[in-house]
């Protein structure tokens, strides 16, 4: 029963994750397939490139692809292509997702709620200073000069 | 003082929808075009490295399920602008068939195409023993004597092509500047015989 949960959860964070991933590699910033070059680039080719080419469909519309090259320094370079590359991105933006999601559920757990925030505030209006319990142990009032 | 707050985040909304669309519409950031690209690899030397011809040859021993230096050459041709290589090979179990095999460095090798041979083709005339030819590894050094020999400002290879004729294996290496074209002649162990400006 807990599993249904959990399993939308994942479709949904993957679904969001692969819209951000083809939006942000085929619109945006396709260059950032380049971020993926120590996965797929050797030390000999390690130069990571992201080249376009430009077709004319017919008059009027034009399809572009990219493809992620590994240039080494005679100009030798393997051709990676785009699924790779693709894919480790969609990874990438789903651990990012995942992060930034967890830290928003993490800080809504840590934060106090409006009723607790309220509760705590009329404590703090009807304690006076001297009426607060001292704390455990003894102060540290820091270091003291020795007086000569 | 609320109006006025209220058009200046309007106005950076404007203004980060309308980035988000010119980057959209040109979708270029971190993009090389085509020609861009194949400038650069002609600016770095044409792309000839030392493992694209063995990479090749290891594919169709492979093919032939044997030792890529038992091969028997009769020709073979190198683009490495492209990442093909094209080979004329005697298959191993029987010699006297010959087949054409071409090489990419994306997609591997390709299936052969028988090759017509004459009756008045000598093959063993013709061909050479992968394995007594040193050269078929040294594409890069080859590449440095040449461009050092030739001179160009900014040259890249265009071209290798090895064959034997008159009894010897001569690598025949096309090339080009942005202004000059020129060819260098190698023997089978790599050593310069001649280069000039064509």
């Amino acid at each position: 029963m807990r599993l249904w949960p959990v399993a939308l959860a994942l479709a949904v964070l993957l679904f969001a994750s692969g819209m951000v991933t083809i939006l942000t590699t085929m619109a945006i910033w396709p260059g950032e397939a380049k971020l993926t070059a120590p996965l797929f680039c050797d030390d000999a080719r390690s130069d990571p490139y992201v080249v376009r080419d430009t077709y004319s469909v017919q008059p009027g519309e034009t399809s572009m692809t990219f493809t992620l090259y590994c240039v080494g320094p005679r100009g030798d370079h393997d051709e990676v292509g785009w699924a790779r590359p693709f894919m480790a991105l969609w990874a990438l933006h789903t651990a990012v997702l995942v992060a930034v999601v967890g830290a928003v559920a993490v800080r809504r757990r840590t934060r106090p709620g409006p009723a607790t925030a309220a509760a705590a505030t009329t404590a703090a209006a009807t304690t006076t200073p001297t009426d607060a319990p001292p704390p455990d142990g003894p102060v540290d009032a820091g270091p003291v000069d020795a007086v000569t | 003082m609320r109006e006025r707050s209220g058009r200046g985040s309007g106005g950076t909304g404007r203004a980060g929808v309308a980035l988000a669309v010119a980057l959209a519409l040109t979708s270029c950031v971190g993009v090389t075009d085509r020609e861009d690209f194949d400038a650069l690899v002609d600016e770095r030397g044409g792309g000839l490295s030392d493992d694209l011809v063995p990479d090749a040859l290891g594919a169709v021993g492979d093919r032939h399920g044997t030792d890529a230096g038992d091969l028997d050459l009769l020709q073979i041709s190198v683009n490495p602008g492209d990442g093909v290589v094209v080979m004329t090979v005697r298959d191993p179990g029987t010699p006297g068939n010959v087949d054409r095999f071409v090489y990419r460095t994306r997609g591997g090798l390709d299936p052969p195409e028988p090759v017509q041979v004459s009756i008045t083709d000598d093959l063993d005339a013709q061909s050479f023993r992968v394995a007594d030819t040193p050269a078929l590894a040294l594409g890069e050094e080859m590449a440095d004597a040449a461009f050092a020999e030739l001179g160009f400002d900014g040259p890249h290879v265009e071209s290798v092509t090895a064959s034997r004729s008159g009894g010897e294996v001569r690598f025949q290496m096309t090339v080009e500047s942005d202004r000059a074209r020129g060819q260098a002649t190698f023997a089978a162990d790599g050593t310069l015989v001649e280069a000039a400006r064509q």
